[in-house]
């Protein structure tokens, strides 16, 4: 059978860009990968492609990450006209609070461990127990219990900043 | 009970997997039949949902605002048209484009629709993406392209200005007053400060403007803009755009200040002077404010110029 990258790239592009924004929080970068990925996919032409897209995600992602130690700013290059034409429904008061509670997603994201992390990352972008566990060499049985883990720690983690928060606007109030 | 005396409660790790429907048939009768009998196992299996469905909803706000919206660019096709010499790559690249136009656009589709989803599977081909498009207007439909380059460092050439603004400018900067000391920045109306500007000024969309102030560029060229804008909860930010030599010495100042500033956006190198004095200079935009980073960052992806 052909290889059917329309196919692949209609039902898992939006999880392989969600995939690798959670790792380079940027998303046009997350974007540029995903054409990355999508592109050697239609080079190598994998027998699993799912599993496979994500495996080459996780590998991008983590280049990504050690040549990111160059620290680069991401700086947008606007015609002339307006930089941005902003989503007509999209409030700004709107925008910001995404943007805050994402930071802190991200910062709970950041206190699980890699595996733990990953093994989430990867069940949000479909894959099944077993592909994630051929992907992180996972015994098929310890899927289970480092999912279990990591969305407890997830949330936990994030509930734990809400509370500091809290505690530290009633500090503010009370000064 | 008999169920549950002849079973172990269910562990937490195979309530997950039950839950993610990644048990076999047979495991999920056995514990779908234990969970009838067994109040522990319940109550168990509604904490594994809701860990379930919390760690899933705050996956869901971390994602790029693009998919959020649902906007889907084309696949990649540069690959095909070099090994499938045969097909009609035209054709193709036309129907992909209508599956992606299909999938942004909403029922308000117009004319301008086919053409807009063009340009952008046309601009995928070779990697560029449009950040944006906005159907509601197509023709605001425009191209942004990514450039990674670190912020540009205080130029020389203008850090007599620098020294000139910063001795008075060093100490920490009240919330309440304006980032930048009034006396160097001229006031001036928005209408009036666009005019200044060519007809072209940067700030956020959607927000009013409460006041420009102006000041000259060191080194003769386009003035810096400082536009204070109120958001809807009352903070202040301030957008200040000007070319790069005369707002690396602002920035320095406003770091010094202890603001927080966005990342730097920047324009197409445009040029500076006329005749023999012509040179080529690029406009920076920043978001400031006493707020976090991210917000501005936020912010900066709804800069417009106008
Ligand atoms: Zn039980």
């Amino acid at each position: 059978m052909a290889f059917d990258i329309d196919g692949l790239y209609r039902t898992t592009y939006d999880s392989v860009v969600r995939f690798l924004y959670r790792k380079v929080w940027d998303a046009d970068r997350a974007e540029d990968l995903a054409q990355e990925v999508f592109m050697r996919a239609l080079a190598h032409e994998p027998e699993k492609p799912r599993s496979w897209v994500f495996a080459v995600a996780a590998n991008i992602a983590r280049d990504e990450a050690r040549s990111a130690i160059r620290k680069r700013k991401h700086l947008v290059l606007m015609t002339h006209e307006p930089m941005v034409a902003p989503s007509p429904n999209d409030d700004v008061a709107e925008t910001m609070d995404h943007a805050e509670q994402e930071a802190e997603v991200k910062r709970a994201l950041e206190m699980l461990s890699p595996r733990d992390r990953d093994v989430l990352l990867l069940w949000d972008a479909g894959l099944s127990y077993p592909e994630i566990a051929e992907q992180t060499h996972l015994a098929l049985g310890a899927v289970g219990t480092t999912l279990a883990r990591a969305r407890k720690r997830l949330v936990e983690a994030h509930d734990s900043m809400e509370a500091d928060r809290g505690e530290q606007r009633r500090t503010t109030a009370r000064s | 009970m008999a169920n549950s005396a002849a079973r172990p409660h269910v562990p937490e790790e195979e309530l997950h997997a039950y839950c993610d429907g990644e048990l076999s048939p047979a495991q999920r009768v056995e514990i779908a039949e234990h969970l009838l009998g067994c109040l522990i196992c319940r109550s168990q299996h509604a904490m594994v949902e809701a860990v379930r469905l919390r760690s899933a909803s705050l996956l869901a706000i971390a994602v790029p605002a693009q998919i959020r919206r649902g906007k889907v660019p084309a696949p990649p096709v540069v690959a095909p048209r070099r090994r499938w010499f045969g097909i009609a790559v035209g054709t193709a690249a036309a129907l992909i484009g209508a599956v992606v136009w299909s999938q942004l656009a909403p029922s308000s589709a117009g004319p301008s629709g086919a053409q807009l989803a063009n340009t952008l599977g046309v601009s995928n081909l070779f990697g560029l993406r449009p950040t944006t498009v906005d159907s509601a207007a197509g023709n605001r439909s425009r191209q942004l392209e990514m450039m990674t380059r670190t912020i540009v460092p205080p130029q020389m050439k203008s850090l007599a200005d620098f020294a000139r603004v910063s001795s008075a400018q060093t100490a920490v900067i009240p919330a309440e007053v304006d980032p930048v000391f009034t006396s160097d920045w001229t006031p001036a109306a928005y209408e009036d400060a666009i005019k200044v500007g060519n007809g072209s000024l940067a700030r956020v969309d959607g927000v009013p403007v409460a006041n420009v102030r102006i000041h000259p560029s060191a080194i003769g060229g386009r003035p810096t803009f400082m536009v204070r804008q109120q958001l809807p909860d009352g903070r202040t930010v301030w957008v200040f755009e000007g070319l790069e030599p005369d707002i690396a010495p602002v920035n320095q100042v406003l770091l010094a200040s202890g603001i927080t500033i966005s990342m730097v956006t920047r324009t197409h190198p445009e040029y500076v002077g006329a005749g023999v004095d012509a040179r080529i200079s690029t406009r920076m935009v920043t978001v400031v404010g006493y707020l976090s980073v991210d917000s501005l960052n936020a912010l900066v992806s709804r800069l417009t110029l106008r």
